[in-house]
């Protein structure tokens, strides 16, 4: 389950994956990325609080997300990771592109 | 200490077996009881990365994982009875860093001690271990 909340304002947008972030679900929230670009909220945080464990296919979505935000003059940025997430940033050496913030309202400074 | 633990599933070479996968890796996690959260995450990562692959990519219908643990290790066992692999999957590095897809195989070798492959006796074989002195939990 993918919930996207648009509670934050003008140009921002923040999604809200739950469970497993793997091949089953990247599609969706590559889906409501691209949707939150296309309505001008460029500015896309990824609350991953709810998330139990992420893939390599869930990372791809990310970083997916990262450049569609990027090539729209906007950014992509993580919040609330756990330990699993935390490890799969750290193996793939992903922790400076796609660098965790503690909160959501964090990543939205 | 609840180890040694044992469990093992043959499923169709589906995406949609990897829900089984996980809830293969939830039972086994219930008998080993003792694993810290470092070595469940590391041996998770590699075995689903592992099981994706076959899952997404392997031209056969069923494959078998078997996963076991001791006090010294975690391991898994994947057979399917596909073609063998074109390009070795040890040698696999991870992409730049843009990269939308790729690091699988590279991810399941950084995480686990051990990641062992052949084909043999028209079957592909893959081998996971995590020594259990791995690091902190």
């Amino acid at each position: 389950m993918i919930e996207l909340d648009t509670a934050f304002g003008d140009g921002t947008a923040v999604i809200r994956p739950m469970g497993r972030l793997t091949m089953d679900t990247a599609p969706k929230l590559r889906s409501l990325v691209r949707q939150a670009v296309a309505e001008n909220r460029a500015r896309v945080v990824i609350d991953l609080s709810g998330i139990e464990s992420m893939d390599s296919v869930g990372l791809g979505s990310l970083i997916a997300g990262l450049k569609t935000t990027r090539q729209a003059g906007g950014d992509l940025r993580i919040a609330c990771i756990g330990p699993q997430v935390s490890t799969i940033l750290h193996l793939a050496s992903l922790e400076r592109v796609l660098r965790p913030y503690d909160s959501v309202a964090e990543a939205l400074q | 200490m609840n180890v040694p633990a044992a469990a093992q599933i043959t499923a169709p070479a589906e995406p949609n077996s990897m829900q089984r996968v996980h809830d293969l890796l939830a039972q086994f996690w219930d008998q080993c009881g003792s694993v810290t959260l470092h070595e469940r995450i590391r041996f998770e990562t590699a075995t689903v990365e592992i099981a994706n692959n076959i899952a997404e990519h392997v031209d056969t219908e069923t494959f078998t994982l078997k996963l076991a643990a001791n006090s010294e290790a975690l391991e898994a066992l994947f057979v399917d009875s596909g073609p063998p692999l074109r390009f070795d999957p040890l040698s696999r590095t991870m992409p730049e860093e843009l990269a939308e897809s790729g690091r699988g195989l590279a991810l399941a070798c950084a995480a686990v001690d051990e990641v062992h492959y052949l084909h043999e006796a028209h079957q592909n074989r893959w081998r996971l271990v995590l020594h259990r002195s791995a690091g902190p939990g």
